[in-house]
């Protein structure tokens, strides 16, 4: 899946994270792009990741995001890894 | 009663700081390798550290062995570490434990007192975070020594991550731009420590309440306020300071205040406030505890979890700057109001779409939040000065 893909298949996520069906992400998309994205929702939206995308993230992985491309490139990395397990 | 500042240093005397800086500004200067820089810097660093922090007392050379000994063996642990691919769990924990595990030993007990322990400990805890995960990094013990011990950071922080450290610390940032910069922040910072500090002091408690006589409320939140005004130029000067003398040998020091005087909450605050900190125990102990907590709850019960999580990170922030009263007051106030922004927060989007977006932009609900937050800083920030319940008991039987 490319990350292309993975934003897209995000971008409902974030919308029902942050409650705005308007919501536009892209990869360089960042935390003060998003209102309201701050140090809790960023929890509840990795955790709605994890679910969405059945994955597992790792807190210092969290630390070392920058945008929302860096998030879809984790997702790729772990879907690839647990295809390939 | 006597107001202690949270933030001293012997670093203020102007001649050893240009010193230190002309000879570390030659040091980086010339293209050398990058690691014998490092370790020319190191060098100098730990000089310059045990000239300005420790002197030439008895007691300090124990101190400074020590010190050296603690830092020598977590570069040994991350080296081990680094071995697995900076992957395997145990070596982390004990990397990012054991600096922590020896600050609650040295604040146990009185025998030996390290300067510096706290923020010292956290650096080298946030370094072996940084790691995790990162298996192409590996940190040599010249840059890890002259990193840990930089002067302008030694004592009183900021918690400058090692990742900032080591993309400036080759000399390439060195411009008449950031030396200008780099100047004018020493200035502005040196006003607020010497000057706007000592000003706001006049009116702590420690000064204004000395002399015995009955106060008011009114008496008690001018001096919370003043001590909060006074904290503020104490530690946002050092800061200053510290980032300063970090720009003009191109090395790039984190930032710690964002305008905390513009909060208009609780939550807001700690946005603002002494953030090299707060960003690190939120990365190290709310990220990870409230994930946990969510994955085992369920999302039924995320506000539950943020709030759980919330509670234990202002718990470790009590305890870091110690096992006080005023510390855990203060700290259990601003986790309940934390809680209570929280919470409203929650309710006013379960309210309907774009419900909290209104009630953020509305001019008067921010300048009001504004006020009121102002009024609780000064509040709670009278516990943070008073510290213990003897003083604490003080003050409130001048009040009756």
């Amino acid at each position: 899946m490319s990350e292309t893909d993975i934003i897209a298949r995000m971008l409902p996520v974030f919308q029902e994270v942050f409650d705005d069906d308007t919501l536009v992400i892209t990869a360089s998309t960042t935390s003060e792009d998003v209102e309201d994205w701050d140090s809790l929702s960023n929890v509840r939206l990795i955790i709605a990741i994890e679910r969405a995308f059945g994955v597992r993230i790792k807190a210092s992985e969290v630390a070392q995001l920058s945008d929302v491309g860096s998030l879809a490139d984790l997702v790729a990395q772990k879907l690839a890894a647990g295809a390939g397990a | 009663m006597q107001a202690e500042p949270l933030f001293t240093t012997t670093l203020v005397d102007l001649q050893w700081i240009g010193a230190y800086i002309a000879v570390a500004f030659l040091l980086i200067l010339p293209r050398y390798p990058y690691a014998l820089k490092q370790w020319l810097l190191a060098a100098l660093n730990l000089g310059a550290v045990f000239f300005f922090f420790f002197g030439f007392k008895p007691e300090a050379y124990v101190q400074y062995g020590v010190m050296l000994a603690v830092l020598v063996m977590h570069w040994i642990i991350l080296r081990a570490f680094h071995a697995t691919g900076n992957d395997d769990n145990r070596l982390y924990w004990l990397a990012f434990l054991f600096p922590i595990a020896l600050l609650v030993a040295f604040k146990a007990q009185s025998t030996l007192a390290l300067l510096g322990a706290s923020y010292l400990s956290f650096r080298m805890a946030q370094t072996a975070f940084e790691l995790r995960g990162r298996p192409q990094i590996q940190v040599g013990l010249g840059e890890y020594l002259a990193f840990l011990v930089f002067p302008p950071t030694f004592s009183a922080g900021p918690i400058s991550p090692f990742l900032y450290y080591r993309e400036t610390a080759t000399g390439a940032s060195i411009s008449l731009y950031n030396i200008g910069w780099g100047l004018l922040r020493i200035a502005i910072g040196y006003i607020k420590f010497r000057f706007l500090a000592t000003f706001f002091q006049q009116l702590t408690f420690g000064s204004h309440w000395s002399g015995g006589f009955q106060h008011d409320l009114l008496d008690f939140m001018l001096s919370g306020a003043s001590y909060y005004l006074y904290l503020f130029m104490n530690f946002s000067g050092y800061t200053d300071i510290a980032v300063g003398l970090g720009a003009l040998l191109g090395i790039r020091v984190r930032e710690n205040f964002a305008n905390p005087f513009l909060a208009r909450n609780v939550k807001d605050f700690w946005r603002r406030w002494h953030l090299s900190l707060t960003e690190f125990v939120r990365d190290a102990v709310f990220t990870p505890l409230s994930m946990v907590l969510m994955r085992t709850l369920g999302p039924n019960f995320a506000t539950l979890s943020v709030l759980i999580a919330t509670f234990a990170t202002f718990t470790v922030l009590a305890m870091w700057h110690g096992v006080e009263a005023g510390f855990f007051i203060f700290y259990t106030a601003h986790a309940l109001a934390f809680a209570f922004n929280q919470i409203t927060e929650d309710m006013l989007r379960r309210r309907g779409r774009g419900v909290l977006r209104r009630y953020m932009d509305n001019p008067w609900t921010l300048w009001t939040g504004r006020v009121l937050t102002f009024l609780f800083l000064s509040a709670t920030c009278a516990f943070l000065e008073l510290r213990t319940w003897a003083e604490i008991t003080k003050v409130f039987a001048l009040m009756s």
